[in-house]
């Protein structure tokens, strides 16, 4: 029996979903994980689409003016995986590959890397912008738990 | 005798110094943290070696190691909205007195963030346009061993045109991320002093003119993105009067299987009349397996006059590029150099060559 090769028709309906895939929102944040900011931080809530600016680069600043510092678990990590690939939608090569092409041409500088959460509750809690991603069972009175909504 | 030894021979009281040593140590924690939050480096570094397979070409024919580049990439944070960006580049193993090689400020601007919707940069900046220009030198941003050539360096795929812009530009920047009906916007508009003939453009400008560049992205999908680039000057030369050059680019970036595509078209105005019309394009699919291991091919094209037939080159490449580490890849690639039957690759059998390329590549 020969090949069956699928009708124009198909082809482009295929390439329609893979294409619109991509506008499925991300889920906000798994429950393993948290979203802490530094004391300061006055914001009650923040969109899981600003939350994906914030880790691409695309958004540097809070509506104070402070810049924003985002630190995050090593891409490797259990943590790190969840949080690459159910909030950012992203492998970790191309998140790797995306902050190569933006910190190299001058955009910006890579979200620190941690390997523990509670170093990551440390830096949050010493930079006034900071926004970290933490497990949930390590967050401490140190930063504050930030709301995410889809 | 120097300041150390000074300090050496002195005699200080036992009691200040102890006291001056045990400040030293707590403070310096505090500045270093300090300092390791505000000052970020990174960098990268490029070992090649290439090799001419066929007989004839003007390919690297004895097969040879390069010491590309190495280069050091400083991101300081001197305030809530200032930033300073750097990048300090030693390629082909610097040696200024025995006249090798070449080092030089890739970028070097300070960023003035207004709001995410508008950065001020200043200072001297790669030229927005297309995908790879500002990425020429950050090999480990791509895949392959060079950027595309059909754009950024057309003189290595056939000779007879010239740059669709200049790679640098010292000028003024707006920068912006924004987001339109639900998209992700970035555009980048920069004015600068455009190429130059005779003086330093990073200090002079040959004419009254400046030259712009603009450029608007758009992320249509979190895993389509498509862009537009425009670039024109104007010249003070007895042979050039103007250049335009329009680009277009598109990325697909599944998980999987990613694919990146650009075209530009160029129009560089001559003194006698007329113009040089030019057209370069490149498309690269790849597919990204597991253990890191990324085959990838990729089709460069570039006619240097649109006017005239048989003067166009193509590249024709496949590679793999094998991340051994993080950010640490091997690539491997075999490019397949041919072009048109009066282009400057005629002269060989084949109407072309074939180079191997390799090459160690490290971010960090």
């Amino acid at each position: 029996m020969g090949t069956r090769i699928l009708p124009l028709g198909s082809w482009a309906l295929t390439l329609s979903m893979v294409l619109l895939s991509g506008l499925v929102h991300a889920q906000a944040v798994d429950a393993s994980l948290r979203i802490v900011v530094n004391k300061e931080n006055k914001l009650a809530a923040l969109s899981t689409d600003d939350l994906q600016r914030i880790f691409l680069g695309k958004k540097t600043l809070w509506e104070s003016g402070t810049r924003i510092v985002p630190a995050m678990p090593e891409e490797e990590s259990a943590a790190g995986g969840v949080f690459l690939s159910g909030t950012m939608q992203k492998s970790v090569s191309q998140f790797r590959t995306y902050w190569k092409r933006l910190l190299f041409s001058g955009g910006g500088t890579v979200p620190k890397v941690f390997r523990t959460s509670g170093q990551i509750l440390d830096f949050v809690a010493r930079q006034p912008g900071g926004i970290g991603v933490v497990e949930a069972s390590a967050v401490d009175d140190r930063v504050r738990i930030l709301e995410i909504s889809n | 005798m120097t300041l150390g030894e000074k300090l050496m021979s002195a005699h200080l009281n036992p009691r200040l110094l102890a006291i001056a040593l045990a400040a030293l140590a707590l403070a310096s924690p505090l500045s270093a943290q300090e300092m390791a939050d505000r000052i970020v480096i990174n960098g990268y570094t490029n070992f090649e070696f290439e090799k001419q397979i066929s007989k004839q070409g003007k390919g690297d024919k004895n097969g040879s190691f390069d010491a590309d580049q190495i280069d050091l990439v400083f991101n300081v944070t001197v305030s809530e909205r200032v930033r300073v960006s750097i990048d300090l580049s030693w390629e082909h193993g610097t040696a200024t007195e025995l006249n090798q090689g070449n080092q030089a400020l890739e970028y070097g601007f300070v960023e003035y963030a207004l709001s995410d919707k508008l950065k001020l940069r200043f200072g001297k900046m790669h030229t927005p346009f297309g995908i790879f220009n500002e990425i020429h030198t950050a090999k480990p941003a791509f895949l392959s061993v060079k950027e595309p050539p059909s754009l950024n360096k057309n003189s290595r795929v056939v000779g007879g045109g010239y740059l669709f812009y200049p790679r640098w530009g010292a000028g003024i920047e707006a920068h912006g991320d924004a987001v339109v009906h639900g998209m992700d916007l970035t555009y980048d508009v920069l004015v600068a002093n455009g190429d130059s003939e005779t003086v330093n453009p990073f200090e002079m400008d040959e004419n009254p003119s400046k030259s712009l560049t603009a450029r608007v992205r758009l992320d249509v999908t979190d895993n389509l993105r498509v862009g537009y680039s425009f670039y024109h000057d104007r010249f003070n030369s007895p042979t050039f009067t103007t250049i335009q050059s329009h680009g277009l680019e598109a990325e697909l970036n599944l998980t999987r299987f990613r694919v990146l595509s650009e075209v530009a078209v160029g129009s560089l105005g001559l003194t006698k009349g007329g113009s040089q019309r030019q057209v370069g394009w490149h498309i690269q699919p790849s597919v990204h397996l597991s253990h890191g291991i990324t085959p990838y091919l990729r089709y460069d094209s570039f006619n240097p006059n649109r006017d005239s037939t048989g003067v166009d080159g193509h590249v024709f490449l496949v590679g793999v590029n094998v991340e051994l580490a993080k950010n640490f890849q091997l690539k491997l690639e075999n490019n397949d150099f041919r072009g048109g039957s009066k282009s400057t690759l005629a002269q060989y059998p084949g109407k072309g060559y074939n180079e191997l390329k390799a090459a160690l590549v490290l971010g960090f």
